[in-house]
């Protein structure tokens, strides 16, 4: 029992850093699973606010259309008139037969040229359509 | 090699980007191929005018929140309900998102959208 107290104080503690690879590499793993490199920055929009918002949770089938308040039309990477967006999307089917289209519309858009824009989505063939929003959480 | 590992650490942990989309789920109708036939007594109608005032059965609803009892009423009555928004095209698009919104929370699943037709076209 006397022996056990005493201590020898000699000896500097260590931590062991053998396995910091290990765990700097499955960090590394994990971020570059969910790392999605956004190519399109899209035109500047406020969004409506809307409280039965959900999270979209694919990626990889999803296709970016942007609205902006002066009714400019960008997919994805580039901009496109009215006319071209049946014709863009067609295209964009083509590759991808089940495309999520987000629309990205401005508040302060009018309805009508919403409508025309989704008239031509229609017509593409892309039926699956989310209206981008942001989360408003309401107290009742 | 941790050093190295960690360079690639911080260039993921920068260049990630969480997703970030959320939004409104809505599948369009196929373009005029089937015209479904809804007897009249299934749909409710939601109108939005020109300068956004919102209206059900002739009534105007200036808080939409409303919207959505009545629209649960109508859906505890007629589960078949079918919801048409009809919507000028020169309402705000906001506004359209905003009744969207009360009819999903008021949990239809049929749900319309509608422009009205002005003469212009």
């Amino acid at each position: 029992m006397h022996k056990s107290l005493v201590r020898r104080s000699r000896e500097t503690p260590e931590i062991p850093m053998a396995s910091t690879a290990d765990i700097a590499f499955l960090l590394i793993l994990f971020f570059m699973v969910t790392t999605v490199i956004r190519v399109a920055t899209g035109l500047e929009v406020d969004r409506p606010l809307a409280e039965s918002t959900e999270r979209i949770k694919i990626r990889h089938n999803l296709v970016h259309l942007w609205i902006d308040v002066s009714q400019h039309i960008q997919i994805d990477d580039f901009s496109v008139p009215l006319d071209y967006v049946t014709d863009r999307m067609i295209e964009k089917r083509s590759k991808n037969p089940d495309l999520v289209t987000i629309l990205e519309v401005d508040r302060e858009v009018n309805y009508g040229f919403v409508d025309q824009v989704m008239e031509r989505l229609k017509e593409a063939g892309a039926f699956w359509i989310t209206f981008a929003t942001d989360l408003i959480e309401r107290s009742e | 090699m941790g050093d190295v590992a960690f360079l690639i650490i911080i260039f993921f942990i920068t260049a990630t980007v969480f997703s970030k989309d959320r939004g409104l789920k809505l599948v369009l109708p196929e373009k005029s191929t089937s015209v479904a036939k809804i007897k009249k007594g299934n749909i409710m109608t939601i109108k939005i005018n020109a300068i956004g005032e919102v209206m059900v059965d002739n009534e105007i609803f200036s808080d939409l929140r409303l919207i959505r009892d009545r629209i649960e009423d109508g859906l505890a009555k007629n589960e078949s309900l079918v919801i048409s928004i009809k919507t000028h095209p020169e309402a705000k698009y906001e506004k359209m998102i905003q009744v969207l919104d009360q009819v999903r929370l008021a949990g239809s699943k049929r749900i319309s959208l509608v422009p009205i037709k002005t003469e212009e076209g």
